[in-house]
């Protein structure tokens, strides 16, 4: 008799957890139709798997509370205990901040969209576009760029390889092989599609470390963080991206082009154009020969 | 030159898909402190509260926990983007729970469909199942736990809780599911005699 009980109890259970064949279970719920016994049997069982199922999702609940708990109250507690400490921090992050601001003056985060027409108009309308003093190579770059007058040539064609999440800062115009950099991916909490112009630049700030190759200059990282474009639904909270060798006394602006491309401007006109590309070890100079046969040089 | 920071963005969908499977629960905080301000941004945006907004991650959170370990999952689109269409639907539903207005465009998007037919377990009686639960002793818990829950086999169910081999740990489940019968019937019995 217990025997049967125990293969009633192993059927019972085979048939809740779902490891019988289609074959036995259709049988089974014949069978379960016809015996009002098994039927109760059945239900009793459902229920304790239900039991243990809630069971374990309340342990999990209160993991997961604990652990949100617990990191509220270190932040907190931190504060708390070092109350002078938090005080002479923030005084120092505004002294800090003074100074950067004082030495960069020109760096402003600017939010600028740029349309499909008019990809990178601002380089356009920068006061010192085309100096005769530059150099040859200055002239060429600032050339290359300002000859951009037919709004079907844009930057963004020059090099299509935005397909993924990562970034790369690619140096363009002077054609100097010096370093860019990279950094990390890009992810999209939200929207797993990022449209047009989602994004915009939500902060700047520096860093201290690392050294400008080939230059005696000392080096900064430059740290760029995005937040959402006009769609306040799209939220991208990892997209930080870190530029080493570029100063940030350097950086004149940036700007949003086409197809979620970012450029960004040095003082001396070098442009940047931060690009997704299938590797992170992927550098993709834009040469002078480039900029020339785009713009017709 | 290239300088990488390594954090837990960079930890990679697979690899937390399969610390996950493999029972990590370290990768539902990590999980939880990543999505936390999209969630947030979004319940506080559509009728809801920050505390709201926490609960919500974390019934999203149990649900992925369940999908992954105990079904055949298929990861279609990047993993935080299937929390938060997990928890849209949730919300979706709360709200409706609630009796407010939801507005059509609210309701529809490009990835809901990523969570389709989630379940929502937030209205698990909590009290009268811990309450079972404890009354079964630990071992016990545990024990139907890692069967019922985990779907774990019995050698292995065996080897994690010190039993001397599958057969014994077999018995031992029998006698714990007995205990959890019995009571389960009297709370039915009582509910009849309520009723």
């Amino acid at each position: 008799m217990e025997e049967t009980n125990t293969y009633r109890d192993e059927q019972i259970e085979n048939y809740l957890l779902g490891n019988m064949s289609q074959v036995d279970r259709e049988s089974f719920e014949r069978q379960i139709n016809n015996d009002d016994n098994l039927a109760k049997e059945v239900e009793i069982n459902r229920e304790i798997i239900n039991i243990i199922a809630s069971t374990k999702r309340q342990d999990l609940r209160t993991y997961l509370k604990t652990s949100a708990s617990e990191s509220k109250n270190i932040n907190s507690s931190w504060w708390a205990k070092n109350k002078y400490l938090s005080l002479a921090a923030s005084v120092l992050v505004l002294l800090g901040l003074s100074v950067i601001i004082y030495s960069i003056r020109g760096i402003t985060p600017t939010i600028e969209m740029v349309s499909n027409d008019k990809p990178i108009d601002t380089l356009e309308n920068k006061p010192k576009v085309y100096n005769p003093q530059d150099n040859e190579k200055e002239k060429q770059e600032n050339l290359a760029i300002n000859r951009k007058k037919d709004s079907n040539r844009n930057i963004e064609e020059i090099d299509k390889t935005n397909k993924n999440d990562q970034y790369v800062a690619i140096e363009n115009a002077n054609g100097l092989d010096t370093q860019m950099v990279v950094n990390k991916k890009m992810t999209t909490t939200s929207a797993p599609i990022i449209t047009e112009n989602e994004f915009v630049i939500d902060e700047i700030s520096s860093l201290n470390s690392g050294n400008k190759l080939g230059s005696q200059k000392p080096a900064q990282k430059l740290k760029v963080t995005f937040k959402p474009g006009n769609n306040p639904a799209y939220v991208y909270t990892g997209a930080d991206l870190i530029l080493t060798g570029i100063r940030e006394t350097e950086v004149e602006k940036f700007v949003n082009g086409i197809n979620n491309d970012l450029f960004l401007i040095t003082n001396d006109k070098k442009l940047y154009n931060l690009q997704k590309t299938q590797s992170q070890q992927m550098l993709l100079p834009i040469t002078k020969q480039m900029i020339r046969s785009k713009f017709g040089l | 030159m290239s300088t990488q920071i390594i954090s837990d963005r960079d930890l990679s969908d697979d690899l937390i898909i399969n610390q996950l499977k493999k029972g990590d629960q370290k990768m539902l905080i990590l999980l939880q402190k990543r999505n936390l301000s999209t969630i947030r941004a979004y319940v506080t945006r559509n009728q809801g509260d920050q505390s709201d907004a926490e609960d919500l991650l974390q019934e999203s959170l149990i649900i992925v926990w369940e999908k992954v370990r105990n079904t055949d999952f298929q990861l279609t689109a990047k993993l935080d983007t299937y929390i938060f269409a997990i928890s849209k639907n949730l919300w979706l539903k709360t709200l409706r729970k609630m009796g407010r207005m939801v507005s059509h465009s609210f309701e529809e998007d490009h990835y809901s469909h990523l969570a389709d037919n989630t379940p929502d377990y937030s209205d698990d009686n909590a009290t009268i199942v811990s309450d079972f639960m404890n009354k079964i002793g630990e071992t016990c818990k545990q024990l139907l736990t890692l069967f019922y829950y985990e779907k774990m086999d019995m050698e292995k169910i065996a080897a994690q809780l010190n039993f001397a081999n599958a057969q014994t740990a077999k018995a031992k489940k029998y006698q714990c599911k007995k205990k959890l019968e019995e009571l389960v019937k009297a709370q039915y019995s009582a509910q009849d005699l309520l009723q």
